[in-house]
């Protein structure tokens, strides 16, 4: 897959008259996984949906590959950008493989009208998410984690050079966690451009090749985990109490309690 | 790894033989309709007065039953397709076309016709007050939320402009001193197909396929929402645009189709669950199916009021209500467990 870079450039958002976001400024590479991290409210969803390009900015503007994301054809951003939102609901009771087959739409497919190839994307997100014997069952009928795995396969199938996950592994178990931090870093290492809200810090740490720190709306760090990640600035900006220790595979947050 | 799985194996072809049995249905209630009626004729009398000929027989037929039976068909079917169409686009299994106040408009357009008369002098003025009532509505609609709006924004301010427009038919009706027209506004209001003519099939079907059309259309738009309004928008749909489509669609072919059968409830509500029976719950694959389901329950309906004796016709306006509330319950019933959260 070839990649994209993707640029949010100076982005600001006010909602109500509140600043959501203020002159954000970040630059997503190709083949790299970015871990957008902060605490609640900080305005990580908000800048998933700008740079999804679902929420219009007060300010600034979504570059791909150095052009305006908003004058892409609707069709044609969709087939760049696949966006995994936060909410995982299904209106209505679909089997799972028709579903995924949604993540096709931007390429002009339907269930109706398939090509082997989308079958094939289908089929391939499935297995990947490891959903593949729920294929057949109907989406309202699974547990939350399933549903989660279901919907990132959607976003999976659309096979797209950019792929912004909000929160992909929130409602998972442990190993499903770990399952889907690997696939999304597989996408990355294919050359895909991967931003991914996270909360769980040790799992960013291990996976992000680069964090972004939101806080208040604004960015207050980015780099690779050793840099963002710092005891100071978790205690800062989380209020939490961090030990950090050194192995291997880069660093490892464990948490100590709070900072009052 | 399966590729290029068949449609067969995607289950995909088994509701369209479902789907013979909705057609087969249809056919035969749509030659019942072609032989019901007050005059007692022969299915030889029937088929010569279909065909040619201008005795009785061919007079009852080109411009009795006819008629009443295209409109019943048309009618029923953009209001299957409309309530559909609407439910799809509010991701709501409860979702009519009354929802945005467009029939109530329409109705109330109508009676402000019956009321002064023009509708005695002038047939045509019926189902033209009405279509331009129910486009009004639309209009209005627009002004108060404006472009972008949410959904339940759209509920909220069709919920105001059908209730205003109910209560202004209510005002029409107390006001009116012609205790004839008083009579006359009521049947209308219960939904009939009774002496309609050929006048009124030109008039509205131009509008309902039109209709029936664009909202035919939008299936793949009505699909993507499954996911909700994010997902859709960034699978490539212009929410917006879907909606306002849907919403023109929807006042044009109901508008229309209350012009001419008067109000009739619960078949956009109806058609929809009734689909979903037979081929699934996929929005985009349940329209057609609606259409037809509609178009069935009319015919039966327009049927049935005929074969009841009474002193006076029974309006298909009562027949659908009655058969529709307690599938409008059952529906209820049902999907409050079809759409319970699944085990955690």
């Amino acid at each position: 897959m070839t990649g994209a870079s993707l640029h949010a450039d100076h982005i600001s958002l006010e909602l109500d008259g509140r600043a959501v976001l203020s002159a954000v400024d970040v630059a997503f590479d190709a083949a790299c996984l970015h871990a957008l991290v902060g605490p609640n409210g900080a305005g990580k969803s908000s800048l998933m949906r700008i740079l999804a390009q679902v929420l219009a900015p007060s300010n600034g503007r979504v570059l791909l590959d150095g052009q305006p994301l908003a004058r892409f054809d609707p069709r044609q951003r969709a087939r760049h950008v696949a966006y995994l939102p936060q909410d995982r609901q299904a209106a209505w009771p679909m089997p799972v493989r028709e579903l995924v087959m949604l993540g096709r739409m931007p390429h002009g497919a339907t269930v109706e009208q398939a090509r082997p190839a989308d079958w094939q994307a289908v089929e391939q997100a499935l297995e990947r998410t490891q959903v593949s014997a729920l294929a057949d069952r109907c989406v309202t009928q699974l547990s939350g984690g399933e549903r989660a795995r279901v919907m990132l396969a959607r976003a999976l199938a659309t096979q797209a050079p950019v792929l912004l996950v909000d929160e992909p592994i929130a409602a998972l178990d442990p190993h499903h966690q770990w399952l889907v931090m690997e696939v999304l870093k597989q996408e990355a290492q294919s050359g895909c451009t991967v931003v991914a809200v996270l909360h769980d810090l040790p799992l960013a740490a291990r996976f992000a090749d680069r964090i972004i720190m939101l806080d208040q709306g604004r960015v207050v760090a980015r780099g690779d985990s050793v840099i963002v990640l710092t005891a100071q600035r978790l205690a800062d900006v989380f209020a939490i109490a961090v030990r950090i220790e050194q192995d291997a595979h880069g660093i490892r947050l464990i948490q100590t309690g709070l900072v009052p | 790894m399966v590729t290029g799985r068949s449609r067969t194996d995607q289950g995909i072809l088994s509701p369209s033989r479902r789907l013979a049995g909705l057609y087969a249905g249809l056919l035969v209630m749509l030659c019942a309709s072609l032989l019901t009626g007050a005059v007692p004729l022969s299915l030889a009398q029937s088929l010569k007065g279909l065909w040619g000929g201008d005795d009785l027989a061919a007079t009852i037929m080109r411009e009795i039953r006819v008629p009443r039976t295209v409109l019943a068909l048309f009618v029923g079917g953009i209001l299957g397709v409309s309530g559909a169409a609407l439910q799809g686009l509010m991701r709501n299994p409860l979702a009519d076309p009354t929802v945005f106040g467009a029939p109530q408009a329409a109705a109330f357009g109508a009676v402000l016709v019956l009321y002064s008369g023009i509708a005695g002098a002038l047939s045509v003025a019926l189902p033209v007050a009405a279509i331009a009532a129910a486009l009004l509505s639309f209009v209005i609609l627009m002004r108060i939320v404006g472009r972008g709006a949410s959904v339940v924004a759209l509920i909220l301010a069709g919920l105001a402009i059908g209730t205003l427009a109910g209560a202004a038919t209510s005002i029409v009706i107390a006001l009116s001193a012609n205790p004839f027209a008083v009579t006359e506004i009521v049947f209308w209001m219960m939904g009939s197909f009774e002496d309609r003519s050929m006048l009124h099939v030109g008039l509205s079907l131009p509008f309902i396929i039109a209709a029936m059309a664009m909202l035919l259309s939008q299936g793949n738009g009505y699909r993507a929402l499954v996911l909700g309004e994010d997902s859709a928008t960034s699978l490539g749909i212009d929410v917006s645009r879907l909606r306002w489509i849907t919403l023109v669609a929807v006042a044009m072919g109901v508008g229309a189709a209350v012009a001419v059968s008067g109000a009739i409830g619960f078949v956009g509500l109806i058609a929809p669950h009734g689909a979903r029976l037979l081929v699934g719950a996929d929005p985009k694959r349940i329209l057609w199916p609606s259409l037809l389901a509609g178009s069935l329950l009319m015919v039966m309906a327009d049927v049935l009021v005929r074969l009841v004796p009474a002193q006076t016709e029974l309006r298909v306006g009562a027949v659908t209500a009655l058969l529709g509330v307690p599938l409008f319950v059952a529906a209820i019933r049902r999907h409050r467990g079809l759409f319970a959260e699944g085990a955690s």
